[in-house]
């Protein structure tokens, strides 16, 4: 299989099922993966990573407390560096269009291959996009409103926020890259929202998805 | 309008008003007693006017003979005869009396009779004939002669007209002033009537949430009271089944969300737990037929976790607890898109509008109910959802561009009825607007605090 040499790959995993842990931990240090440590909630996973960060978080989006996509979102705010995999029962596309508008690199199905995981656990330690095939199937044959025209519409600058946006990066990051104000990168968002026709950032993101411009 | 049903006895056929049987009535009443009293008045009439000619006849004669004494003989006293008969007819010009005397041989010369006032009809029913008196007469000489007296009755008559035409017109006036009081009477009490009846024919549609105002009739106000009394309870029976069809709703939607997360929690990962272990020997064992096992409870398990996925699927939309109703709307729509190419669909949403609403799953099922509908009866091309916040209220409208249909003749189905429950159910309502070719809406308000 698809698992790397040393050095090994080191995960944090969250999960409040404990047998899926056991489970889970079991199979990937079976196939050469480090799970460095493990944690049941939101705020224990987010603990675990400040405390010892580590190539790839494996989180679950239905936590006690205060729930996947937020802890999520705290991590990418912590560090907006986090090479997160959602691995989730959630099969709707919303769940993983919100996880991949939160920054997640990865998302997998629980219902999927546990193979489909390990081979996620690796292309997400190199920083690559992957989504278990069920999501990007469903991701790439949801319509969106925003036709192709009105992306070919946009400015050089309008299209490079649209794509950082639906990539997962936050305004200021963008702010940051791009030499703008987090505001102005807040406006053009809403103008591109609008241009689009599309009503929410999880939109962007399948938009983008679905034309290709970024990968699923 | 009502439309007799068969095999149901036709409904009587409505009577004359009660106003206009009353009316009728007098009008019958009003005619006798004015024919009575023309057979009356007649019959007294005649009667009077006889019995005043008489007497007048004879009051002339005994005049006569005390006034003018013995009649002259005629060929010797010519002169004084003469003079005698002028002052006889001058006597006779009194009112309606004519006087004469006559030799033998002689015919009275009478002047024609005074033209009557009263109607020819009237003198015909009093029988107004004049009458004459006679009486025998000797001259001075001892010839025998004829005093005639002739009483006309026109005077009388024209007398006895007035009296009577005055009595008719009172009459006429007393019959015109009674109906045209009962008209007034009657149409003022029974107005209460018309308010009961409008009440009843308020809560034959439905509507119970009048109250009939008081009219002043002690009798009506109380069937008006016993009327609001039984839209009241119909109101409450209809409040208290709404109530329970809602609290049924409620519980449903909640058992399903139960079951829907107790699979999701623990069958759902336990059976992903077991696809790791499958996996994890599948790929370390090194006897074959471990191998073969282990894929072989891998992929068992793959069915039975696809089989779950369904089942949650169905059971309850997990994308609105977690992401809120515009993500799961949104998620439905697309998803019923996908399946219906190449129907194009638009969503619009007010961020106004709070992301979890109380009543989120309603909103939900009902747009669910909806899309089914446009699948098996619309053959659309375009469906548009669209939610906006109005007040204290969610305002949902699901509109297609397909066949359409008469909303009040689809009625057999429970998808629209359904729809319409649910909304009212939770204090809201819900309305469907369509006609052939016209596609279909269906626009809900469901209140927000709720
Ligand atoms: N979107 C629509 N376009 C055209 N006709 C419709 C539409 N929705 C409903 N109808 C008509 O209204 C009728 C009643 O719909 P309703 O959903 O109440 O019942 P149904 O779909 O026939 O049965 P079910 O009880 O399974 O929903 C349908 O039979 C159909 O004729
Ligand atoms: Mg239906």
């Amino acid at each position: 299989m698809s698992v790397s040499p040393p050095p090994p790959i080191r995960v944090l995993l969250v999960d409040d099922h404990a047998v899926v842990r056991a489970g889970f931990r079991r199979l990937l240090e079976g196939c050469g993966v480090r799970v460095s440590a493990e944690a049941d909630t939101g705020e224990a996973g987010y603990r675990a990573y400040v405390d010892a960060p580590c190539e790839v978080v494996i989180l679950d989006l239905a936590l006690p407390g205060r729930g996947g996509l937020e802890t999520l979102r705290r991590l990418r705010a912590r560090d907006a560096a986090a090479r997160v995999l959602v691995f989730t029962m959630h099969d709707e596309p919303a769940f993983a269009e919100q996880a991949l508008a939160a920054g997640a690199l990865g998302y997998v199905t629980k219902s999927s291959s546990p193979e489909v995981l390990l081979d996620a656990v690796t292309r997400v330690a190199r920083g690559e996009r992957c989504l278990s095939p069920d999501i990007a199937e469903r991701l790439a044959l949801a319509p969106s409103g925003g036709p192709q025209a009105a992306i070919e519409a946009l400015s050089p600058r309008e299209f490079e926020i649209f794509r950082q946006l639906a990539a997962g990066h936050s305004a200021a990051e963008i702010g940051e890259r791009l030499a703008l104000s987090a505001k102005t990168v807040a406006n053009y968002g809403s103008q591109i929202r609008a241009r689009l026709g599309v009503g929410s950032r999880a939109g962007l993101a399948r938009l983008a998805i679905r034309l290709g411009l970024i990968e699923a | 309008m009502s439309v007799p049903v068969s095999g149901r006895p036709a409904p009587p056929r409505p009577g004359a008003s009660l106003r206009t049987r009353l009316l009728r009535g007098l009008l019958a009443l009003s005619l006798v007693a004015f024919a009575l009293a023309v057979t009356l008045a007649v019959a007294n009439t005649r009667h009077n006017v006889r019995a005043e000619l008489a007497s007048s006849a004879a009051l002339a004669l005994d005049l006569v003979d005390g006034l003018l004494g013995p009649v002259p003989a005629l060929p010797g006293d010519a002169a004084r005869r003469a003079e005698w008969l002028d002052q006889l007819r001058e006597l006779g010009r009194h009112r309606h009396l004519r006087l004469d005397l006559l030799a033998p041989g002689d015919s009275p010369r009478w002047p024609a009779p005074a033209e009557a006032a009263a109607p020819a009809w009237f003198a015909a029913l009093v029988a107004s004939e004049p009458i004459q008196f006679e009486r025998e007469r000797r001259d001075a000489d001892g010839t025998p002669l004829r005093l005639l007296v002739r009483a006309d009755p026109a005077d009388e008559l024209a007398e006895a007209w007035t009296d009577f035409s005055d009595f008719l017109a009172l009459l006429a006036g007393f019959a015109l002033l009674a109906g045209l009081l009962v008209w007034r009477l009657l149409g003022a009490a029974l107005a209460p009537v018309r308010v009961i009846l409008g009440g009843l024919d308020a809560l034959a549609h439905g509507d119970y949430d009048g109250r009939l105002a008081p009219g002043g009739v002690p009798e009506l106000d109380r069937i008006a009271a016993t009327v609001d009394r039984l839209a009241a309870t119909l109101a409450a029976g209809r409040a208290e089944n709404r109530r329970l069809a809602g609290h049924a709703l409620t519980v449903r939607e909640d058992e399903r969300r139960l079951l829907a997360r107790e699979l999701h929690d623990e069958l759902g990962q336990s059976l992903s737990a077991i696809q790791a272990d499958a996996t994890l020997i599948a790929h370390t064992a090194t006897d074959p037929r471990h191998i073969e096992s282990a894929r072989a409870i891998g992929a068992t398990t793959a069915d039975i976790l696809g089989s779950v996925r369904e089942l949650i699927r169905r059971l309850h939309p997990a994308v609105l607890d977690v992401l809120g109703l515009r993500a799961a709307l949104e998620q439905l729509l697309a998803d019923w898109a996908v399946r219906h190419a190449p129907v194009t669909t638009r969503f619009d949403w007010d961020p106004a509008l709070p992301e979890r609403p109380a009543c989120g799953i309603h909103a939900y099922r009902i747009v669910q109910e909806g899309l089914t509908n446009v699948t098996r009866h619309a053959a659309a091309g375009h469906v548009e959802l669209r939610l906006w916040r109005e007040a204290d209220a969610l305002r949902l409208e699901l509109a297609d561009d397909g066949r359409g249909c008469d909303p009040a003749a689809a009625t057999d189905g429970f998808g629209l009825h359904g729809i319409r429950e649910r909304a009212q159910s939770f204090g809201g309502h819900a309305t469907i607007e369509s006609a052939p070719g016209q596609g279909l809406r269906i626009h809900v308000r469901l209140p927000l605090d709720g």
